[in-house]
């Protein structure tokens, strides 16, 4: 009990001890709120990210696409694991808006509404008719044209707080669409013949996923029409992938494996079929792995800035151990007497444990209140930094990113807090094996002038 | 001297004073390091800029002809050393089996460009020593240069491109699409939108360490997209203008719009609304916006350590309170020996001065150290753990950036210095008002 009172004595005695919460209040503050931000966005990012690729993918990177697609999407769909699955060419075309010479090169997606968005988030991410599988590729201003939907970025600009004024949709725009259509040897299917496929598809939708490649270069297609457009067709007819959404309750690993088992079993009853060598290029990978190419960098940055955050942490243990190495000097014949009325080794290495943790629960506590109330209210700051100074954290017209991240995790704040308590209780062990060694014989004698 | 003596003397026998010296090189090292980094990175892409496109860069929404008479404008008021005028152009390219991919096209005579970027300096070909091909020198499919990104994907774990895989391709034939570039009849009046494709060849492979251009482009000779040889050159909409030795890209900008003024006015006589629709620019002004926020986020990262970084200015404090508390009797003889407290006060000021100055001094080895050793030391961890933490297809450029950012060393050293001579101010003047008599009385 004692061990405890000193400690809180020490704490409120000394005012030494007020510099060392403070700077452990400063240094859980700064890590907490860039943090939070930090996760906020990765998390962002990944979530965006799941909802537009699905659990599970099915894949071939070769544009020349795999045949039985749709067979194997029946077997899917017999699994209890899986919720829906639905087939999607990849590719690219040179999308030109018919009235005019400019063109741009981009990524065509060719979808059938229904089941992707029962797979994907892509139904929601629509303006004009979310999550309307029927009215997708409505083009309501031609309807005898096949629809397109567009990435947002595309065709409307965003303003300051990054979003959209719809009013300047191009509803009544016509695209022509121009794609090479491959054969099953991947060879182009209309050699003397303008090597080309041109179709014109009416403006239906925009598609807002809030992912920066898929908004600004994505043109979603009627997979029917771009399988046309892409000499996939066949027959055997063919796509470039398969997107998987797993009952709630599956494990993203297990059931990952378990396609890849189905996969496996599929391919080997395939082999003797007509372009069963395509089968052999085809991977099944969960969502992390097939987007790993635009996950990983960020979480890489996440770790050089956590990194960059434990260098600096050196510096508060420093303080620390200053200040503790200060205290057991002052209190050296405290100490002294202590031992002499029989206070173990371990009772002083408590003692300063105790207070070495007081002051880390404090410093953190300080720390993420002072965040939590910065954080929310960071948007509000930002507004009013945007209003006087002209100044934005992110430019919102070049990133698309909305509102800054401000939500707290528990789990991040007991991780910091808990991390505050390590650089305290590191700081204060040399010193605090210092007073445990001490003698009362030496602490407790007159010393000289 | 005394003083001199005395801060030797604490420094070698109050170990404590090394902490604050550890903390102020970890401090400076961190922000020389992320300094280095952002700048290095708009550096990089401020020079990648003129080396793909010259010193400036003219762009016009509209297409016009007569490049020949422009360039020789430019060239005769002396401030241009070459011209390269033509066209950029989205494109869809069949690189063989199953491979499509979306493309820039550069319509441009390869000759010209050579002249005006550094593509030379990039190209792979059989030859040792590569020339840029001629289009005149050709039969069959036309000669194009290819982005090595197009032919072959950087390795997982290195980052490299396989430059002899991509040699194994010259040669190889490929088919593009892209909108054609309307030219004009005989008669004057401009030929219709439409959509050219032509037959290509690689003639050779760039490899320019800028990972977009590397993935993207393809440069073909502006001449192949003319409907046939006895038509009139196709249409251009850029001109990329290398200026002459010593001539300022901004200075030049404003003789340039002149120039081309004059031009539309006189020779494509456009009004002067028309005219006034191109725009002059640097290169290195082209990605602005985008480097004003790469700007922004650096200024944002060294707030948020410099916010951090405060707690060296605590812990100098903290260590010259504690030197200051242990030795006030040292303290309390000086000044009964006459040593005024102005004195006192300084001995404390300059050793936090010299303390920060060590604590700099050894930052500065560090991060010059780390920084410029900084691909080597990706190298070894990609080794050692597999994965690469620098990829150019997120960062666009091959190499980490690994010059030392000096103007911003000398800013970081400065404040250093100021922060662990503020740390050390209130022991200071706690020092220079202790009393002998109090201090040094015998209870």
């Amino acid at each position: 009990m004692y061990k405890w009172l000193l400690a809180l004595r020490y704490l409120t005695g000394r005012r030494i001890s007020y510099v060392a919460v403070m700077v452990i209040g400063l240094c859980v503050f700064v890590v907490f709120v860039v943090m939070t931000v930090m996760d906020g966005l990765v998390g962002q990012f990944k979530q965006r990210t799941h909802d537009f690729v699905g659990d599970c993918v099915v894949s071939t990177e070769s544009m020349v696409g795999f045949p039985y697609y749709d067979r194997f999407v029946t077997i899917l769909h017999s699994e209890p694991i899986v919720e829906a699955a639905s087939a999607v060419i990849n590719t690219y075309g040179l999308v030109a808006l018919a009235s005019r010479q400019d063109a741009v090169g981009l990524q065509i997606m060719g979808i059938e509404p229904t089941w992707h968005f029962k797979v994907t988030g892509l139904g929601k991410s629509l303006y004009l008719h979310p999550d309307d599988p029927n009215k997708a590729f409505l083009a309501q201003h031609d309807p005898n044209l096949p629809g397109c939907i567009l990435g947002i970025d595309l065709v409307l600009n965003r303003d300051w707080s990054g979003s959209y004024d719809y009013r300047w949709l191009p509803v009544k725009a016509i695209y022509e669409i121009s794609c090479f259509p491959l054969t099953a040897k991947g060879a182009l299917a209309r050699v003397g013949a303008g090597y080309v496929n041109a179709k014109r598809f009416a403006f239906a939708d925009v598609s807002r996923t809030g992912l920066a490649r898929e908004d600004g270069g994505c043109v979603y297609l009627p997979f029917g029409q771009l399988q046309v457009l892409s000499g996939m067709a066949g027959p055997p007819g063919r796509a470039t992938a398969i997107h998987i959404r797993f009952r709630p309750n599956v494990d993203l690993m297990a059931g990952t494996a378990k396609v890849a088992e189905l996969w496996d079993q599929f391919r080997k009853a395939c082999q003797d079929l007509p372009q069963s060598q395509l089968l052999a290029g085809v991977k099944v990978k969960d969502w992390k792995t097939y987007r790993k190419a635009t996950i990983a960098p960020m979480e890489k940055e996440q770790i050089a800035m956590v990194v960059m955050f434990v260098l600096l942490a050196t510096t508060a243990i420093f303080i620390v151990f200053v200040v503790f190495y200060m205290i057991v000097a002052n209190k050296a014949r405290d100490i002294g007497i202590l031992k002499a009325v029989g206070a173990s080794f371990g009772g002083v290495m408590g003692l300063m444990v105790g207070f070495a943790s007081l002051i880390g629960l404090l410093g953190a506590s300080i720390g993420l209140l002072a965040g939590w109330a910065f954080l929310s209210r960071i948007n509000q700051i930002e507004y009013l930094l945007f209003e006087r100074f002209g100044f934005q954290l992110w430019d919102r017209t070049i990133f698309s990113i909305g509102q800054i991240p401000n939500q707290i995790h528990l789990d991040l704040a007991a991780a910091v807090a808990l991390s505050a308590i390590i650089v305290c209780l590191t700081g204060c062990l040399p010193p605090a094996m210092k007073a445990a060694r001490m003698q009362p014989s030496d602490t407790l004698r007159a010393s000289p002038v | 001297m005394i003083k001199v003596l005395l801060w030797i003397r604490y420094l070698r026998t109050r170990p404590v004073v090394l902490l604050s010296i550890t903390a102020v090189a970890l401090a400076v090292a961190l922000l020389i390091v992320v300094a280095s980094l952002f700048t290095g990175f708009i550096d990089a892409f401020e020079r990648s800029a003129t080396e793909l496109v010259g010193d400036v860069l003219l762009t016009s929404p509209n297409r016009f002809d007569h490049a020949d008479r422009l360039a020789e404008a430019l060239l005769a008021s002396g401030l241009v050393k070459a011209t390269a005028a033509g066209t950029q152009l989205p494109g869809l390219l069949h690189l063989g089996t199953g491979d499509v991919r979306p493309v820039q096209v550069w319509a441009i005579e390869p000759q010209a460009l050579e002249q005006v970027t550094c593509i030379k300096r990039w190209l792979i070909t059989h030859d040792d020593n590569p020339r840029i091909p001629s289009p005149g020198q050709h039969v069959g499919p036309i000669p194009a240069l290819i982005g090595i990104g197009l032919l072959t994907e950087p390795d997982p774990v290195t980052d490299r491109y396989d430059r002899q895989r991509a040699i194994g391709q010259i040669g190889q034939r490929l088919v593009l699409t892209c909108p054609a570039i309307p030219g004009k009849d005989a008669d004057g009046t401009a030929q219709r939108p439409g959509r050219r494709t032509l037959e290509l060849a690689i003639a050779g492979i760039v490899h320019s360490g800028n990972w977009l251009f590397d993935q993207q482009s393809i440069l073909v000779p502006l001449k192949a997209f003319q409907t046939d040889q006895n038509s009139p050159p196709a249409l251009v909409d850029r001109v990329q203008i290398r200026l002459a030795d010593g001539i300022d890209a901004r200075d030049a900008v404003t003789s340039i719009t002149t120039i081309w003024d004059r031009f539309a006015q006189q020779i494509l006589g456009w009004g002067p609304y028309q005219a006034a629709q191109a725009e002059v620019l640097p290169a290195k002004e082209l990605q602005g916006r985008f480097l004003a926020e790469v700007r922004k986020q650096l200024g944002v990262l060294m707030v948020i350590f410099g916010v951090v970084d405060m707690a060296a200015v605590v812990l100098v404090f903290c260590v010259f309170y504690m030197i200051v508390r242990l030795k006030i009797k040292d303290i309390a003889i000086l000044k009964a020996c006459g040593c005024p407290s102005s004195q006192v006060a300084f001995l404390f000021l300059g050793l936090g001065a010299v303390t920060g100055s060590i604590g700099a001094a050894i930052g500065v080895l560090l991060g010059w150290l780390f920084t410029h050793n900084i691909n080597h030391i990706e190298d070894r961890i990609s080794a050692l753990l597999g994965i690469r933490l620098w990829d150019s297809s997120a960062y666009l450029f091959e190499q980490i950036p690994n010059q030392v950012a000096w103007g911003a060393v000398w800013v970081i050293v400065g404040i250093a210095i100021l922060a662990a001579a503020a740390g050390a101010l209130a022991p200071a003047v706690m020092a220079a008002r202790a009393r002998p008599v109090e201090v040094l009385r015998y209870e």
